[in-house]
């Protein structure tokens, strides 16, 4: 039988000596009744030990790249900067592009047209809601506004949720969040073109303004390219297809990897081939 | 660029590279300030300094993530990374002048042996595993978290992240099993 999470969870506690008397006691009552568990708490032992490692020189190497762009070449931590050549990140655009170009082409040779449908429900397992909690415990001013109108975009009142981000001025630190709940009503409403207008003046805003809360640049682009997609399965013209394209790559490019909508992302690359 | 305490701590908290990358640059905001805590101790090697810098944000940012560290509104981050500085400093000097007797003894580790292969077996495992699998692991079994609270930092099902831990443990153990048995 599989331990549950919670049984590897105590174990992992219990390998790391992070528990009190009484858990340990019941832990070690646990491997008297089920001793097969002993593989894992010698698992948790080898996992915390080398987890570690692995992540304490992942964060060396992400200091070393972030000291390096302020301040040029670091020598303070053994480099590993060797990266193959698949690594270089300019090497995964073009190989992206062209795979991506490959396989357009051929999409566009054998003629052959995917179902809407099978884009309108990706599209709708795809679309992420706005995340707007932590700036509704961060914001100051207008907070009032933002939760009103992520309220009314909760509810399908989408008339009212563009009416009440319109009160919250540019001069406000939630300004870009309410111009993202602005795209999220558009696209709602089916006004791809109005949803695409909205997340791009967000994405014109510069990185790290101090002025603002800033929503997650991920979370932006992707509800960016599911707008262009949306616009493409209106109205499936060539040019509306390399915006998708286009904002594909850009998008597999730039997007944390670790992220779900990395993930989606991909997902979604293969759908259009 | 935001660079205070609370923003640091929230970024990182917050999931994905860019955040991380950003709260890193804020962090070494605060070299000059540890720097001269550590000149003042007799460390004048640079690159040292710098290296024993590094392995301060490393254990901070550990810290942070592993719920160690709480603002309390008095102290600041520069303060509380110069202090870890400090320390990383003496625990390095006091290894670096540690006698070296018991590692003469040859048969020492023999009893280690097999753990070791483990390690180094598992260790390649681990380089194997795709991206995402390879946070899971981390997530839960360095930094000590809750799958649920994994699940809401990345945005993704509970069930997901259940699922994900159960096919990469799987995977690892599968590439153990030889070594095992």
């Amino acid at each position: 039988m599989k331990p549950s999470i919670e049984t590897l969870a105590m174990i992992r506690d219990y390998a790391r000596g992070e528990l009190n008397e009484q858990e340990m006691a019941r832990v070690e009552d646990l491997l008297a009744k089920q001793p097969e568990l002993q593989e894992e708490v010698l698992l948790a032992q080898l996992l915390s030990e080398e987890t570690e490692a692995m992540e304490k020189q992942r964060l060396l190497q992400v200091i070393q790249e972030a000291d390096g762009e302020a301040v040029g070449a670091t020598p303070g931590v053994p480099s590993n900067k060797i990266v193959p050549l698949w690594k270089q990140p300019w090497f995964r655009l073009a190989a992206a592009s062209v795979l991506l170009l490959l396989a357009f082409g051929l999409f566009w040779y054998i003629g052959d047209t995917p179902s809407a449908d099978r884009f309108a429900s990706f599209r709708e397992e795809a679309y992420v809601a706005p995340p707007v909690s932590d700036a509704m415990r961060s914001g100051v001013s207008s907070v009032d506004w933002l939760s009103d109108a992520n309220q009314y975009l909760q509810t399908n009142q989408y008339e009212q949720c563009l009416s009440a981000v319109e009160s919250i001025p540019p001069s406000d630190s939630l300004y870009l969040y309410a111009l993202l709940l602005k795209g999220h009503s558009h696209y709602k409403m089916q006004q791809y073109e109005r949803a695409i207008g909205a997340f791009e003046e967000l994405l014109e805003q510069p990185a790290d303004e101090p002025l603002y809360f800033s929503p997650n640049a991920d979370h932006i682009r992707w509800s960016r390219l599911l707008a262009a997609l949306a616009k493409w399965e209106a109205d499936k013209t060539p040019e509306n297809r390399q915006v998708i394209e286009r904002l594909l790559v850009a998008f597999l490019e730039q997007a944390d990897r670790t992220d779900r909508y990395y993930e989606e992302a991909q997902q979604l690359q293969r759908l259009l081939n | 660029m935001d660079c205070s305490d609370e923003r640091i701590i929230d970024l990182i908290k917050t999931a994905g590279r860019k955040a991380e990358h950003q709260s890193v640059k804020c962090l070494l905001k605060c070299e000059g300030q540890a720097n001269a805590l550590l000149i003042k101790q007799g460390l004048h090697d640079a690159e040292e300094r710098r290296s024993v810098f590094y392995h301060a944000i490393v254990a901070f940012i550990v810290n942070v993530r592993r719920g160690r560290f709480a603002l309390t509104g008095k102290a600041k981050i520069c303060t509380y990374l110069t202090e870890t500085t400090r320390r990383q400093w003496l625990k390095r000097y006091a290894q670096e002048n540690k006698p070296q007797a018991e590692n003469s003894l040859p048969d020492a580790h023999r009893s280690t042996d097999s753990r070791e292969a483990l390690q180094i077996k598992l260790r390649a495992a681990l380089e194997e595993l795709n991206a995402t699998d390879k946070d899971i692991i981390v997530a839960f079994y360095f930094y000590g978290e809750d799958l649920k609270a994994y699940a809401e930092r990345r945005q993704i099902a509970y069930a997901t992240a259940k699922k994900r831990i159960s096919r990469a443990r799987e995977r690892l153990k599968e590439i153990l099993k030889p070594t095992q048995q």
